[in-house]
């Protein structure tokens, strides 16, 4: 070792390199975590369409089994709305709302695979490479990647306002299906005014759910590219500091 | 030079760190992946600056290693690394 270098700092040193080393640990385990968290919400998604299903299926039997116990015509209100409305509603969401988010998160996702990827790249690469010399600047060269690259990832969570307003309308319209047909019970089946109100309702109600919740999460996106544009201004300050004061 | 490239200092003093010992200048260079000009700019911005010093070992090669200056602002780098990791949300 320099002989110039005194033992403490040479202690102190080695102990913030271990710290850096565990932060950039934690960063990675952070990330690995996200994208274990995205194959989750895949896997959850699965797991509600097989539920749906199941559902359906549990709800038809339940329902021949009442058809049979009494006469048809003189069916509960909610029992024929659920028959003729409720569970081809039910099934055909259950089945379109999968798809349609499989669809459009397989498209973000092949949008932002390469530079999201670039930051675990850089992570798995530091960790395997500890005992080698330029730490310091692989850590810096990695925290300006971040800067860059981390609006992108903060952005993927607008998606989620997409989900809970698809989630909204999987829910409601069956619900206020179910419900709007019991107060119409007058009305014979075949007209198709009951089955529009709710539809309109519903559409209303995700749209403005929808609106609200792409609205906070917006407004929660711009704060922190707001954050790290400041960051990102300060760390270049604070290199220009840093040479300056050598 | 007027202005370092930080990253480029920060490669310097971290092979000159973890080395320990004097360098020759051919090792230095090698492992700091600049070409000669650009390597004897660096060099001379550092010993202008009193983060290296140069010693001739037995054999007249020039060997290169941080000076207490050096390894201060090392330590300084370090430092700074550290606390902006922190300040750092995933």
């Amino acid at each position: 070792m320099n002989s110039a270098s005194n033992p403490e700092t040479k202690k102190s040193i080695e102990s913030i390199r271990r710290e850096i080393l565990s932060l950039s640990e934690k960063w990675y385990e952070d990330l690995r975590q996200r994208e274990e968290g995205e194959y989750t919400v895949k896997k959850g998604w699965v797991f509600l369409f097989l539920a749906a299903i199941a559902y359906g299926l549990i709800f038809q039997f339940s329902s021949s089994f009442i058809s049979s116990m009494l006469d048809a015509n003189s069916l509960p209100p909610p029992v024929r709305w659920f028959w003729v409305y409720f569970l081809p509603t039910t099934i055909g969401m259950s089945v379109s709302t999968p798809i349609i988010l499989y669809l459009t998160k397989r498209i973000r996702r092949s949008m932002q695979r390469t530079r999201y990827s670039e930051l675990v790249d850089a992570l798995t690469h530091l960790k395997t490479m500890r005992e080698e010399e330029n730490l310091s600047e692989s850590i810096l060269r990695l925290i300006s990647n971040m800067i860059k690259i981390l609006p992108e990832v903060k952005r993927k969570k607008v998606d989620d306002a997409n989900v809970v307003a698809i989630m909204g309308i999987w829910i409601a319209f069956p619900t206020i299906l179910i419900f709007i047909g019991t107060l119409f019970k007058h009305i014979p089946l075949e007209s198709t005014l009951p089955y529009f109100i709710p539809l309109c309702i519903v559409i209303c109600i995700s749209l403005g759910v929808w609106l609200y919740l792409r609205h906070k999460v917006m407004a929660e996106y711009k704060q922190e590219v707001s954050r790290l544009e400041e960051f990102h201004r300060k760390f270049e300050q604070q290199k220009e500091e840093f040479i300056k004061s050598l | 030079m007027e202005k370092p490239d930080l990253y480029v200092v920060a490669r310097f003093l971290d092979i000159l760190y973890a080395n320990g010992n004097p360098m020759r200048k051919m090792n230095l260079q090698m492992l700091v992946g600049l070409n000669y000009p650009r390597f004897m700019e660096y060099l001379e911005w550092l010993l202008q600056h009193g983060l290296v010093t140069i010693v001739k070992d037995e054999e007249g090669f020039e060997r290169v290693s941080l000076s207490l200056k050096g390894v201060e602002s090392y330590h300084r780098l370090v430092e700074w690394i550290r606390d902006l990791m922190k300040n750092i949300r995933i």
